[in-house]
């Protein structure tokens, strides 16, 4: 499906010199008409109100959370087990050939009527054996249809999902990415919401599934554990304003289709296609208890380009629906004053810069206020987070010693002032970007056979494979993969060894 | 800046009413906002009162720690300020500013606690006060510095350290406390749901674990048995025995007791009405978790009519949701109609945090109104529902406690689905929904329903049968074999192997049963032909190429009637000719060849396990992968039978030669532990129907010579999975060990009855005459059997003598 409204120039993305040139120009004229030292104070003060505000916004998730999210997670379930619209599960694949197995043996395991379910998989361009992986599952399953797009195929992961989007039927289109291994009831519970024919968008949770494997990967897990339980929760139950999150999430087929498809403009498809929903009236659910794995990035070369594209392309959406935001009549004054927050998230980062920038200017004299007074700065910048991290740990009744993973904050936070000051003045200055796909770190914990062997045994549905149609899909495709205990892993069919091979990247 | 693609302006659906549809996310939104403001005026106004003693109290801190540690002359002034006089140096005046005071920091540690850990109070009341402890020991060491810098270098100094080490110092001690605060209220790792990798460590029972608590994984975690905490001991030996009683009772009643959900159908029927005894207030919280997670409809109708008979007046949320939940599991399974007894006075219970009170008594009304037609109705009820379950919480209990007209409640119910998203933010939300569970699985109970929703729970073994338990087993044994073994028995069975212990023991058991038995081996001086009463038959070995024939012309020679197979060997041969024995009237049960293999095969076994994550011990059939195999080692063949060929060693080299000897063995690392073996029976479809494991004592020749029974909802889980993971059907014994944390792993599978089966007969599970059944009796269900663990064994020599004078 083509966009309806291309690009002018889609090899190089929109710049805002002018936006620039006047945010200078008040800047200057500032300084000229009131003095350095009054605009640095004025500036200072501008920081603390926005500030102030996402403070109380961090604080009132917290708060909703700490109060409700855990009656959420074990209240009774109401299973319509007669609602089941028919879906396409799709997912685009680039290079993935380390983590594609476990994706397919998790996805032919989940529960869902056989006849009502498809897989769509993407094989968008990919130059390792990810290609030949996705044929041999397609041998195992006809349900599984692989679409391959030639290398330097346009649109990153929005391109990959509307070539497979032109070939879906179905009522439901369900992403998942390819590192992730949702849980067999995942499809049940992210269906369910759409009884509602109100509802455009569902999305589900994602817990990282290696978050002992780096310092940084725990960071991410406690991230992550905050993001959903609290951040994501605290917008449906205070805003009804959830974000559909890219991957773990259905969206309405009918709906995709007249919003002109994934949008191949943006690095973040899931904000774009959120803030297009949102504004054309749709809504957007969340469901904590529908369940998906990820990998988080352990390394911190990895982070950096997986919050650059994100910093990049929210900062874009941002820049392309302010002006909506501000006309549209579907959101009331308290929504469309969250849905500004939620735009403007990833400039947060850039005025936190601003700053520190002020406050080391204090210490050459500029500035009209002592720079003890930009010290209420550096607390409300911190305590909304740590409200959201402290409700994310407490309600997750995570592990002792995740505790510790706060500390990574620090470090985190400074290097999301330097990725998200770098993605905006990218951004503003049209600097050509593409999609970038994180490379994966090969997880050494996979839950997609334990979920089944845990199971109680009078759930088991006839979709479950047995062992020989994976063993041999998996001989097909890889040759057998052990892993051990230590997460070493050794194929033992041929003589390549599959022990991190990308681990210099 | 144009959006680069369509952003639909105008809404493409008919206009409505958005503000009224989310009237209980605005409520939502007013309460949580108002929360903020108090914490807000709470912390200002603890501020103001606090502030000057603080100070003070720091004032005189510092002062007695300068006093203390050098010959300064320290005064105090006004509170708030401190001269320092030193020899040599010019005297100081410090402020001690209220940016100053620790005080800051300390209530705000306070209000996040307050508004985020809300839950284990008296935990988090104990790590605030070491948290606030930190925080202003390191605050006081703030301003000590500080002020020894202006001692020493001068008020510059002073200024230049307090506004910039000492702004970091600040930060990082109020981080520092806020981290500790956060460790201290964490559950240690044996009690949290999960671990860092998202894996679920709580070990609650399967149906009662709910998503996102983590996956659920084995883990190799230490688990500690409880420590008693400080609160408790206080409690216990300090209150008064009333009060004691009375923190009890309320602690229990709050309580849910996760070992419910680990008992069988039977076990939990009996402990629903053990519960209920003591009233339904008691033991609310198991209950109602009873009523979320449970799925059997025997279990259920066992709570509904205890919470049915309860005539006691409830005292809380949760009572009142067992009674609603209790009347939607009545009016779905079509045998209420009518009222609810409203002197019970559920929604008084349920309505904290619903609307307002006149406007819900007219909407109730409204509802209840029988004059209005169901259209109007169902459309009243989708618009309370749309506008927030919370919102109208109070009607809507009302009305779903009296309505009885099935439209209504199916649309009701729908209505409650489609809000899942919905916080359960009050107690009447939780109630409606338990209501609509309810509703719905006697719904589909009631019209033939959906078996995977509503089926009983895998059978697992008992460790003390209750009285419905004896009864069953009563039941069981009653009727499995009447007049003898097998329904119009006695039959004519042939037994494979009969020179094994295995062989010789279903042998045996058959004799003692009243069968014909001919035992066969390839041994002419098999110990099983010795076994009075028997005929037998000398067949040659599986792999012979004449095996298949002599097995045909046996079973039409003697009529067999049946063959139970105890070498796993003689499977596949069995399975060439299994048709052919058909023909001649001779029934087999021959499980999955490739699932036999699995077993047989013991790289492929490892394999299996590992990919199941099922816990097993390191194995490698290659020299190379030996480093990754801990040592000691044992090193054993590939498809080796009993313990022949089986080499355990602890040096590394000797285990390499080994290894390079023969490319037909694999090593495995020795597991320390309890070793046991459970006799494991699977129907057709691959679901265990009995496990009866038993420790292995001591051991001779690889067979258990001295057995005990015994009962492990985790050993019997865990075989479950293997079977599963195996796909064997029939017959099988698991060997596995327990180590001393209580981690099961498994050694192997044998697709075949055991060598110590008689102790498994001998503690009342009669496998054998099961198997037998099942094998005449395709079609029919095995029935799970029952065991007593504690049962001995010990096993002697036994010497046939032929020839003697």
């Amino acid at each position: 499906m083509k966009p309806t409204h291309p690009s002018k120039r889609a090899d190089r993305p929109e710049a805002h010199y002018v936006a620039l040139g006047v945010y200078a120009l008040l800047l200057a004229l500032a300084i000229y008409i009131f003095g350095i030292n009054h605009t640095a104070a004025g500036l200072a003060w501008f920081l603390m109100v926005v500030f102030f505000f996402f403070f109380l916004r961090h604080l009132s998730f917290a708060i909703a959370a700490a109060r409700w999210v855990h009656r959420d997670l074990y209240a009774a379930d109401i299973e319509l087990v007669e609602f089941t619209p028919s879906i396409a599960v799709l997912i685009a694949c680039k290079n993935e050939e380390l983590v594609v197995d476990k994706l397919l043996q998790a996805l032919l395991r989940l529960e869902y009527p056989e006849n009502l379910v498809d897989f769509f998989i993407v094989d968008d361009g990919s130059t390792d054996a990810t290609a030949s992986k996705l044929d041999a599952w397609a041998h195992v399953d006809p349900r599984i249809t692989v679409i391959h797009r030639p290398l330097n195929s346009t649109g990153g992961k929005s391109g990959a999902l509307n070539a497979a989007l032109e070939l879906v039927q179905a009522d439901l289109i369900c992403v998942f990415d390819a590192d992730h291994e949702p849980a067999r009831d995942v499809l049940f519970r992210l269906a369910r919401h759409f009884l509602d024919e109100r509802v455009d968008c569902v999305m589900g949770r994602c817990i990282i599934r290696n978050g002992g494997e780096s310092q940084l990967a725990g960071v991410v897990f406690v991230d992550f554990l905050s993001g959903y339980l609290v951040n994501e929760y605290g917008r449906q139950a205070l805003y009804e304003l959830p974000a559909y999150g890219g991957a773990n999430c259905a969206v309405r087929r009918s709906t995709l289709v007249a919003l002109g498809g994934w949008n191949v403009e943006t690095v973040t498809e899931d904000t774009d296609l959120t803030i297009r929903v949102i504004l054309a009236g749709g809504r957007v659910r969340y469901d904590p208890t529908a369940i998906d794995y990820e990998e988080a990035v352990i390394v911190a070369r990895r982070f950096w380009r997986q919050r650059y594209r994100w910093a990049r392309g929210h900062q874009k959406c941002t820049r392309d629906y302010l002006v909506p935001t501000l006309r549209t009549k579907n959101l009331s004054m308290a929504q469309r004053g969250e849905f500004l927050m939620f735009l403007l998230v990833y400039h947060i980062p850039v005025l936190s810069g601003l700053g520190v920038v002020l406050t080391i200017a204090r210490l050459f004299g500029v500035g009209s206020i002592p720079a003890v007074a930009l010290l209420p700065l550096t607390l409300l910048l911190f305590l909304g987070p740590l409200a959201e991290l402290t409700a994310g740990l407490s309600i997750g009744r995570v592990e002792r010693r995740s505790a510790w993973h706060l500390l990574g904050f620090l470090p985190s936070f400074a290097l999301s002032i330097v990725t998200t000051t770098w993605a905006y003045f990218d951004g503003m200055l049209g600097r050509p970007y593409s999609w970038v796909k994180t490379p994966r770190s090969e997880a050494i914990t996979s839950n997609a056979d334990v979920s089944i062997v845990n199971e109680p045994l009078h759930t088991r549905r006839q979709s479950d494979l047995d062992d020989q149609t994976i063993e041999g899909a998996m001989i097909a495709s890889t040759g057998l993969v052990i892993r051990s205990r230590d997460g070493q892993r050794t194929n033992t069919v041929g003589t390549k060894s599959f022990a991190r091979p990308r681990g210099s990247e | 800046m144009k959006p680069a693609y369509p952003v639909l302006h105008e809404p493409a659906r008919p206009p409505r009413d958005e503000h009224a549809t989310r009237a209980g996310t605005h409520v939502r939104r007013r309460s949580v906002l108002l929360e903020i403001l108090i914490l807000v005026v709470v912390y200002l106004t603890l501020f103001e009162l606090l502030i000057d003693p603080m100070r003070r109290f720091e004032t005189d801190a510092i002062a007695w720690f300068f006093s203390l540690v050098g010959s300064h002359s320290v005064t105090v002034a006004n509170n708030d300020s401190i001269l320092i006089a030193s020899g040599g140096h010019r005297p100081m005046l410090a402020y001690i500013s209220p940016s100053c005071s620790s005080l800051m920091g300390l209530l705000a540690l306070a209000t996040l606690a307050a508004a985020v850990m809300r839950r284990r109070r008296s935990t988090t009341l104990i790590a605030y006060l070491a948290a606030a402890s930190v925080l202003f020991a390191l605050n006081l060491g703030r301003m000590i510095a500080s002020a020894a810098a202006g001692v020493w270098f001068g008020s510059g100094a002073m200024l230049l350290f307090h506004d910039w080490v000492g702004t970091v110092w600040n930060f990082v001690a109020t981080l520092f406390g806020f981290l500790l605060l956060q460790f201290l209220t964490s559950p240690p790792s044996e009690r949290a749901e999960q671990d860092r990798f998202g894996r679920h460590t709580a070990r609650r029972p399967e149906s009662w674990s709910r998503p996102g608590m983590g996956y659920r994984a084995r883990t190799h975690r230490r688990v500690r048995a409880h420590s008693d905490s400080a609160l408790r001991w206080f409690i216990r030996h300090t209150l008064p025995a009333p009060l004691r009683e009375r923190i009890a009772r309320a602690r229990e009643s709050n309580r849910i007791d996760y070992r419910l959900g680990f008992l069988d159908v039977d076990q939990r029927c009996s402990a629903i009405e053990g519960l209920t005894e003591d009233g339904l207030e008691a033991h609310c919280a198991s209950l109602l978790a009873i009523a979320t997670y449970e799925v059997d409809p025997t279990v259920l109708e066992t709570l509904s009519q205890a919470v049915e008979r309860s005539t006691s007046p409830i005292e809380s949320w949760r009572a009142a949701a067992l009674h609603l939940w209790s009347r939607g599991w009545r009016v779905g399974s079509q045998r209420e109609s009518g009222e609810m007894k409203m002197a019970l006075n559920v929604e008084r219970h349920l309505k904290k945090g619903c609307g307002h009170r006149r406007r819900e008594r007219t909407l109730f009304a409204t509802l209840h109104d029988q004059h209005q037609s169901t259209e109007a109705r169902t459309e009243l009820v989708r618009k309370l529902c749309d506008q927030g379950l919370a919102y109208h919480c109070h009607s809507l209990i009302a009305f779903v406690a009296s309505v009885d007209e099935p439209e209504l409640i199916e649309e009701t119910v729908t209505c409650i689905a489609m809000r899942q998203w919905e916080p359960v933010s009050t107690n009447g939300v939780a109630a409606l929904r338990l209501w609509a569970r309810g509703w719905l699985l006697a719904h589909e109970v009631a019209r033939g329903g959906d078996e995977t929703t509503v089926a009983p729970a895998p059978p697992s073994p008992p460790s003390k049968p209750g009285k419905a338990k004896r009864k069953a087993k009563e039941r069981t044994r009653a009727s499995r074999y009447p007049g003898g073994i097998g329904r119009g028995g006695p039959f004519i069975v042939g037994v494979t192997g009969a020179g094994g212990p295995a062989g010789i023991s279903v042998v045996r058991a058959l004799v003692d049963a009243g069968h014909q038995v001919l035992a066969l081996d390839s041994d002419p001086h098999a110990g099983g032909f010795r076994v009075p009463g028997v005929k037998w038959a000398v067949v040659p070995r599986f792999d012979d190429p004449q095996y298949s024939q002599a097995m045909i012309d046996q079973a039409t020679s003697h009529s067999l009637e049946a063959l139970i197979c105890t070498v796993a060997e003689e499977y596949r041969p069995l399975s060439a000719i299994a048709d052919q024995l058909a023909a001649r009237g001779c029934k087999t049960w021959l499980p999955d060849l490739d699932a036999v293999d699995r077993c047989i095969d013991k790289a492929r076994f490892a394999r299996v396990m590992e990919s199941r994550d099922i816990a097993h011990p390191p194995t490698s059939e290659r020299v190379r992968g030996l480093k990754r195999i801990p040592g000691p080692w044992i090193v054993k063949p590939r498809r080796g039978r009993g313990s022949r060929g089986v080499v355990t060693s602890d040096n590394l080299r000797e285990v390499r030669s080994l290894m390079r000897s023969n490319p037909d063995l694999i090593v495995q690392s020795r597991l320390e532990g309890d070793e046991f073996t459970a006799d494991v029976l699977i129907d057709r479809n691959g679901q265990m129907m009995t496990c009866v494991p038993r420790w292995r004592l001591a051991t001779r020749g690889g067979i258990s010579v001295h057995g005990l029974t015994f009962d492990s909802p985790e050993v019997t889980k865990v075989c479950a999975e293997v079977v599963a993971a195996i796909g064997i059907t029939g017959a099988a014994n698991i060997q596995g060990m327990v180590d001393d944390e209580g981690e099961v792993s498994i050694i192997e599978v044998n697709a075949r009855f055991s060598g110590g089966l008689p102790l498994t007969l001998a503690a009342g599970a009669d496998v054998v005459g099961a198997y037998l059944q099942a094998i005449l009796e395709p079609d029919r269900r095995i029935a799970p059997l029952y065991f007593d663990p504690g049962v001995r064994m010990t096993r002697v020599f036994n010497e046939y003598i032929d020839g003697a004078s």
